[in-house]
């Protein structure tokens, strides 16, 4: 009896993740763990803007924050930011060993920050619509200031991936993302409505790399 | 007489300056269609280099996304199957459910280890998942939300005309989308359009032989010979479109070219063949949309007269607008000009424009008309308390018919009015 308890209740656990995942329940009624959401060791809001000064590593790749300890980063989605730059310290340790000149360094860390924000967002501290339109003024920046021999699509592609992997690197990351998605029907500005053009989509611009 | 000729060209480029400033975008909206496994930065990503791409064809064209959600491989991959099954028309349902089961039953997900490695109650529990997917395919999939997304950027785009973007299993979500929307009368089918690329789709919607100025599918495509073969062989009859191009050229075939899916990293890159042919077809849908859906405008010019005031009365007296409003058409008014911009002509009938002179001395006023026929243009004095004529518009008064009469017949009786054609 209690085997068969358990099955059905298997079954149901079962079902209701994959009914969940293939859109057939209500994905619009979500369960937040409060601990997962809250920033704690990050800057209450997000910075507005990096500048050279607030990430030195973009011109110094040796002036980067101590490699963080891993259970207190993985323990809420903004993880940790302890120069309160808006680029969490992983990520940030990352940035400057993985990418060689100044300029992309800069345009991946704007990206980088526009992804951080998605933690801001479930905390309620940044609207859906806000957190996309960062995105959207660092992919167009991407496409400014990249060095013309790295402008491959395959290259941009590739580099999108490598940082959306290093900044949802777990469960609770993955699926803020997924949140985001689901937040975001029927209020998605486009490029050319949100205001950002060539001339204004990047933070920092030091003129390709 | 050099003064006369200066003024004159003076006055001339002041009209065509207002001239220009009143004439409406073009409405046709593009609405691109992610496929599976984006995520909102894969998805806003590739709407970027879309629209980089489609601005150098259409200057300034902004391009919207309608999102279709990713929630993993595997449910993304039911979703898919959904819509290949909804496909088939003048088929018993009950015979598509058995597709759908015979396709888990003999191995439709075993080409994955993944699967393999699942107990068979699991196994069974998410066909049964699906099977209630594609029972409910009309309400339970991103569809509904893709149809709104469109419908949306229709309705608060005064109406316009929609070109459809999708890229991969983007493309069914379009087609649902496009019969959902005209079969229901939300968007005259006139308005609507399709530009495919990549497509796992048996058809494009609207179109009875679909070729390269529909959809775009290379021969190199990976991930849509996958799909061609999967059904071909798992369903039987659940076709796949044809590729319709070779993207590859001779060198690059042997160059490991591993990304051949991809929109902006293999069909939009100007490293491969696709790009231009898929510009090409999006440029003569946008122009064809644009035609088959003119704009007409009309514009009145009375310089510093803030007492000046242009009105609309839209066909069968839908709508009154007066100062800044909309209806079917728009209409704005500053201190030197009146505008009224009808981008689409949901209506036909008399569109009647009045303009009243309250500034109590004759004002000279430029009218300019923009049809799809051509343009009217005629200086004149108007009156004080006095009125302008009117407009009509429609497929029987192929042109704009600006006369003064139907004036009177709107009950503006305090003012006289000036006829001036």
């Amino acid at each position: 009896m209690q085997t068969k308890q358990m099955a059905i209740l298997m079954v149901l656990f079962i079902s209701l993740i994959a009914v969940n995942g293939c859109g057939g329940g209500n994905p619009r009624v979500k369960v937040i763990d409060p601990a997962v959401t809250t920033i704690v060791t990050a800057p209450p809001t997000l910075p507005a803007r990096i500048t050279l000064e607030s990430v030195p590593m973009i011109m110094d790749p040796a002036q980067v924050p101590p490699e963080p300890d891993s259970a207190l980063n993985n323990a809420t989605l903004a993880g940790v930011d302890s120069n309160n730059n808006g680029l969490r310290d992983d990520v940030e340790i990352w940035i400057a060993s993985s990418f060689k000149s100044p300029a992309e360094r800069a345009v991946v860390a704007q990206m980088a920050k526009s992804m951080q924000s998605v933690a801001y967002y479930k905390a309620g501290k940044m609207s859906a619509e806000s957190t996309m339109k960062a995105f959207q003024a660092s992919d167009i920046c991407a496409q400014v200031a990249t060095h013309e021999e790295n402008k491959r699509p395959s290259y941009l592609w590739d580099r999108l991936q490598r940082i959306k992997g290093q900044t949802f690197n777990n469960s609770d990351r993955i699926k803020s993302v997924r949140d985001l998605g689901q937040d975001l029907v029927g209020i998605h500005p486009g490029p050319g409505d949100n205001g950002i053009t060539f001339q204004n989509a990047c933070e920092i611009n030091l003129g390709g790399n | 007489m050099r003064v006369a000729v200066l003024l004159t060209l003076f006055f001339l480029f002041l009209a065509r300056e207002g001239h220009a400033a009143c004439i409406p975008k073009p409405n046709v909206v593009l609405v691109y269609i992610n496929g599976i496994q984006n995520d909102p930065f894969d998805a806003n990503s590739n709407l970027n280099v879309y629209q980089a791409s489609i601005q150098e064809q259409i200057p300034n064209i902004t391009v919207k996304l309608a999102y279709n959600q990713s929630r993993g491989f595997w449910s993304d991959s039911d979703e898919v199957t959904a819509q290949k099954i909804n496909e088939l028309s003048n088929v018993n349902p009950n015979l598509k459910i058995d597709a759908l089961r015979s396709a888990f039953m003999f191995g439709d997900y075993s080409l994955f280890t993944e699967y393999l490695q699942l107990a068979n109650d699991i196994k069974q529990e998410r066909i049964n998942i699906l099977v209630k997917l594609y029972e409910n395919y009309a309400t339970a999939n991103d569809t509904v939300e893709v149809v709104s997304w469109i419908y949306n950027y229709y309705q608060t785009n005064h109406n316009a005309s929609i070109l459809l973007l999708p890229h991969s299993q983007g493309n069914l979500y379009a087609n649902d989308a496009y019969t959902a929307l005209v079969s229901t009368g939300k968007i005259p089918k006139n308005q609507i359009g399709i530009v495919g690329v990549a497509s796992p789709a048996s058809t494009v919607s609207g179109i009875t032989s679909p070729s390269i100025s529909d959809y775009i599918t290379a021969s190199e495509d990976g991930i849509i010979n996958l799909a061609r073969v999967r059904y071909a062989a798992l369903f039987g009859y659940l076709p796949v479109l044809p590729w319709d191009l070779d993207a590859l050229s001779f060198e690059q075939i042997g160059a490991n070219i591993t990304d051949t899916h991809g929109l902006a990293t293999f069909y939009l890159s100007s490293e491969f063949a696709a790009r231009k042919p898929i510009l090409d077809a999006i440029l003569a849908k946008y122009n064809n949309l644009i035609q088959q859906n003119p704009v007409y405008a009309l514009e009145v010019i009375w310089g510093d007269s803030p007492n000046m005031d242009l009105s609309v009365s839209e066909a069968s007296g839908r709508s009154s607008l007066a100062g800044t409003g909309s209806g079917i058409g728009s209409l704005t008014n500053s201190s030197t000009s009146g505008c009224y911009a009808l981008t689409h002509l949901e209506q036909d009938g008399q569109y009647i424009a009045m303009v009243h002179n309250g500034s109590g001395s004759s004002v000279p006023i430029t009218v300019n008309a923009i049809y799809p026929g051509g343009t009217y243009s005629n200086s004149i004095q108007l009156a004080p308390d006095s009125l302008l004529g009117t407009f009509r518009v429609g497929s029987v008064l192929s042109d704009f018919v600006i006369t003064p009469d139907l004036v009177a017949q709107y009950g503006y009786p305090k003012y006289t009015y000036n006829a001036f054609l």
